[in-house]
């Protein structure tokens, strides 16, 4: 609270005496001097308090006269000279707590011994150290049918529910996904969706957090364990470049759930459904035990013979063909210290490295001097959001922060081929063709010309004048046409950059050694220049764009050594195979989309049994390079390159994010990139970016499939010409396949595209739309 | 002198009387009502399983030698009367301290300790009661004293005691049923 001196106000709570900011709500207030007002239904996250459970009445005296009535601490804010008796010292106060608890519980049933939320209940707890004690309750309580899931990874028990409003709360004014609605009055009150539908949003899972009784919990998680069997262990999502931090419940050697570790610069305490919900189960899908090719397939090996061999390979080829003959290509969802171990193996054997699918979009650290942090868009005045990705696929949470700045005032600009989330809340939206971020990048910077029929005079107008303005660029193009826009826009003395990686550590891995672009190493495969190929936890035929390229390429390398957790389609062109670990199962450090490195602890073993960097100590040992098999002795030796010197045990607890150098160099020229071309008659374009819920995890998420399930997006006046209605069933064929889904109409997805929630190898390009 | 003759006499005046060992397993002393000895889990009269998986006991255990792990009971076929049921429901009876802290936790009066101590077994693994164990009755039963006599003072009971006959092993309250 930005209070001088000269405008505190003196209230005081209990007998204490404390100077505050005027219009701090009272249990803010009171906690500052160490009273403790209980609440159920204030969250400040969630906007302005709005006296739902009447739980924090206190006695209030302004001016040495008394309120008529009993105030609810959280509506009423401070006043000078106010008087405030919590139920610790006022008979009327305690009446009325005990009384609202009597109420809350009317109809709450006796669940406690059968609910999830038993032992980490706020209603159980604030019942017990503020109740009344007994109940006087003796006629049958409300009944409902229970559980009913408001959606296949969230269950509503509303006999239950308070109606504090948090969960509605949350739909309505924090995902502004508005799905949520209280229907019916009075005691009849329940939590629904409209129609019953199914709450389907990319945030859905953070209601059960919310919920302060046991009415909404996740269903993963029913009746999987209770608080005082398990182990929360913390630890960093690494389902996105954002790095939610989060709590892994474990119990008897399993993760069981994930909830938010809330951390105020990152995620503000939410998360993703995926980062939520995405297991990486069943363990018996898992590689467990690394394989090696022989003239009749692959066969288990031991971990020695595994990573000897690929030693062995590496060197071979590189000693015999020369450096450039071996590639090590990894997604960018390694550890910092594993991409330090692997880079270490690329520089003795000569290989090349890439991290990305392209070099020229991968280029993080050019966006240093221009980089915004996260928080940075709650002070900002001005988001420009360019790209046909929706921010939440790119970075999950991230759009939640900007819902919150434009709800907060800022002007939330969007440019883009339409039919996204985000815009439908945009202060301003224009439309584009499909594909054309770089253009209007280029033409924003200077560099070249709108794309036509594309007006950006408003927007330029409103970049000039920003005091703060952050852009954000979510379709993957070359960074230094951003790079050249920053600096056009001088974002390094006002505002800034977010970079959207792809990998969810692609800045750590290009830091710790692993740069390059994927298409590089396509070039070099398909030339024959690269003769062995290491692919760490990615698959390009079905991450990358360019699929069937890779599939020709990877057929045609002498050695192919794929590091993966699952059985993926590289797997059938692999020499060896050597099993991976996933996001619980490691231990290291991450880099986050601002630069923020924070740390992973390990909560479950893999079923290999062996760490990811033991096997690169391994490897790395047989071709003479150190590299110590300890995330901790990695991190010491990594830090001294980094950026950010921050020693392993500063990375504990809440990570921080060290400020940064902020000299600007003039960037380099840039070409002005080429428009895409136009579809051939009849055909639509494309516009398939990867989504939030795509990848081997959330593809084994029960919970998750209906977030996947495929759809189709057609402007109305393509609709109409094709004869086609909403929730017609339509088939899209393009070069990556074909997709079939029900059809969605937008308005403002530009005439001649079509939008799909394509989950396979990024596809591009033209595309036939019938009905099927 | 004097003293030694009247410490001896003390000795030889109980080398004489009746010895107060009882000969166990001939003998089978009954225990009071409350000795807290075997588990035993209970069904409601319509079959169904009282407990409903909800780990208060495993949390009040000192031991820590309670395990449950809960599922949703099927639609068809319920085994508990509640919304889940323990899928496990595991004791380990070389770890319990017989304390009576899961009884008392139980919010459905599912689990009580009953009389019965004889629990030796071959095997530390044997000791592990699974719920099926829990659920059946003890296969060998331990007298205990008439419900009657329960919280009176000692000297009483003893002096109640002398009235009965000897209580066997075969007498009908230890019975296996
Ligand atoms: S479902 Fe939970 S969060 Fe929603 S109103 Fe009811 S008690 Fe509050
Ligand atoms: S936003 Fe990204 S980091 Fe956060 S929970 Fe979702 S996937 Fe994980
Ligand atoms: S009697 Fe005591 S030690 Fe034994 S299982 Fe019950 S709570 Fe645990
Ligand atoms: S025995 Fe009782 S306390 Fe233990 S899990 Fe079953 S219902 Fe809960
Ligand atoms: S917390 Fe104040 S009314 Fe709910």
């Amino acid at each position: 609270m930005a209070a001088t001196e000269t405008n505190l106000v003196t209230v005081t709570f209990d007998g204490r005496e404390l100077q505050v900011a005027p219009g701090t709500p009272l249990v803010v207030a009171a906690a500052e001097v160490g009273i403790e007002i209980p609440v159920f239904c204030y969250e400040p996250r969630l906007g302005p308090p709005i006296g739902a459970c009447r739980m924090c009445l206190v006695e209030v005296e302004i001016g040495g006269r008394a309120m008529p009535k009993l105030q609810a601490a959280c509506t009423m804010t401070t006043q000078d000279g106010m008087v405030v008796r919590t139920a610790a010292t006022s008979a009327p106060a305690k009446e009325g707590q005990d009384a609202v608890l009597e109420f809350l519980l009317l109809n709450h049933p006796l669940d406690c011994p059968v609910c999830d939320k038993g032992g980490e209940c706020p209603l159980q707890d604030l019942t017990f150290r503020y109740g009344p004690g007994t109940s006087r309750m003796t006629i049958p309580k409300r009944t409902y049918e229970k559980p009913l899931p408001i959606s296949p990874s969230v269950l509503i028990d509303r006999e239950r529910c308070i109606l504090c409003y948090r969960c509605t709360r949350f739909s309505s004014d924090v995902a502004e996904d508005g799905e949520l609605v209280a229907r019916e009055r009075g005691a009849r009150s329940v939590i629904a969706t409209f129609e019953e539908r199914p709450y389907v949003g990319a945030f859905s899972g953070n209601v059960t957090e919310l919920c302060p009784v046991g009415a909404l919990l996740p269903t993963p998680y029913r009746f999987k364990a209770r608080p005082w069997e398990i182990v929360n262990v913390p630890t960093v999502c690494t389902g996105c470049a954002v790095g939610c931090n989060t709590w892994v419940t474990l119990r008897e050697g399993k993760a069981e759930r994930v909830i938010s570790r809330n951390h105020p610069e990152v995620d503000e305490g939410w998360l993703c459904d995926r980062g939520r919900f995405a297991r990486h189960e069943p363990l018996v899908e898992r590689l467990a035990e690394p394989l090696i090719r022989d003239s009749s397939g692959l066969h288990p090996a031991t971990w020695e013979e595994a990573t000897r061999s690929t030693a062995q390979r590496l060197r071979h080829v590189s000693a015999l063909k020369g450096a450039g003959a071996v590639a090590i290509v990894t997604g960018g969802n390694l550890t910092n210290e594993e991409a330090y171990g692997w880079a270490a193996i690329a520089r003795s054997v000569g290989a090349r490295t890439a991290s990305g699918p392209v070099a020229a979009a991968g280029e993080w650290e050019r966006l240093d001097p221009y980089a915004a942090r996260i928080d940075d868009l709650d002070r900002s005045d001005l988001i420009v959001v360019i790209g046909d990705a929706d921010v939440a696929d790119r970075a999950g949470v991230v759009d939640l922060r900007i819902r919150k700045a434009r709800r907060a005032g800022a002007h939330l600009a969007i440019v883009s081929a339409g039919g996204t989330i985000l815009e439908r809340d945009a202060g301003s939206f224009v439309a584009a063709p499909a594909g054309s971020a770089a253009a209007i990048v280029a033409a924003l910077a200077g560099a070249g010309a709108a794309p036509a029929g594309v007006d950006l005079a408003d927007l330029g107008a409103r970049l000039a004048v920003a005091s703060h303005p952050v852009l954000v660029v979510t379709d993957p193009i070359a960074i230094a046409l951003i790079e050249q826009l920053a600096h056009t826009l001088r974002l390094h003395e006002r505002g800034g950059v977010l970079p959207m990686p792809r990998g969810a550590n692609e800045r750590g891995a290009r830091l710790a050694g692993l740069s390059g672009g994927g298409d590089a190493v396509l070039a070099g495969l398909e030339s024959g220049e690269i003769r062995a190929v290491v692919l760490v936890g990615l698959d390009p035929t079905a991450e990358w764009p360019e699929a069937e390229r890779w599939h020709m390429a990877l057929a045609q390398a002498d050695h192919v050594v794929t590091v993966s957790a699952f059985v993926n389609s590289a797997v059938s062109w692999s020499h060896i195979v050597l099993p991976q670990t996933v996001d619980h199962e490691r231990e290291g450090t991450v880099t986050n989309l601002e630069g923020r490195i924070q740390r992973l602890r390990p909560v479950t073993k893999g079923p290999s049994g062996r760490s990811d960097l033991v096997a690169i100590a391994a490897i790395a040992e047989v071709l003479g390079v150190p590299v110590a098999p300890t995330p901790a002795k990695v991190y010491a030796t990594l830090a001294a390159d980094l950026t950010v010197p921050l020693s392993w045990s500063q990375l504990n607890g809440r990570a921080p994010l060290p400020s940064r150098g902020r000299e600007a160099r003039a960037p380099k020229k840039v070409a002005a990139p080429k428009a895409p071309p136009a579809p051939a008659a009849g055909r639509f374009v494309l516009v398939a970016p990867r989504p939030l819920f795509a990848g081997p995890a959330v593809e084994r998420t029960a919970a998750l499939a209906h977030q996947r399930a495929p759809w189709v997006m057609l402007n109305h006046a393509d609709a109409d010409a094709l004869g086609v209605a909403e929730h017609d069933v339509i088939s899209v064929t393009h070069a990556g396949g074909t997709h079939t889904g029900p059809l969605r109409i937008s308005r403002r997805l530009v005439a001649g595209a079509v939008r799909i929630n394509w989950a396979g190898a990024p596809a591009t390009g033209d595309a036939t739309v019938v009905r099927s | 002198m004097l003293d030694q003759v009247k410490g001896f006499s003390v000795t030889l005046r109980h080398l004489f009387r009746k010895p107060v060992t009882q000969e166990y397993p001939e003998y089978r002393r009954p225990v009071y009502p409350r000795f807290r000895g075997r588990h035993q889990l209970h069904r409601h009269e319509n079959g169904l399983e009282k407990c409903v998986g909800c780990s208060l006991c495993a949390a009040a255990c000192p031991a820590d030698c309670i395990r449950v792990v809960p599922a949703e009971n099927p639609v068809e076929g319920r085994v508990s009367a509640g919304e889940r049921y323990a899928r496990i429901y595991e004791i380990n009876m070389a770890r319990c301290i017989f304390c009576g802290y899961c009884e008392l936790a139980c919010p459905f009066d599912a689990i009580t300790l009953g009389n019965d101590f004889e629990l030796s077994e071959i095997s530390r693994d044997a000791l592990v009661y699974t719920k099926d164990m829990l659920l059946a009755k003890p296969e060998r039963r331990t007298p205990s004293k008439s419900v009657e006599l329960y919280d009176v003072p000692v000297q009483e009971m003893e002096r109640v005691l002398g009235m009965y006959d000897v209580i066997t092993a075969t007498n009908p309250e230890g019975a296996p049923e």
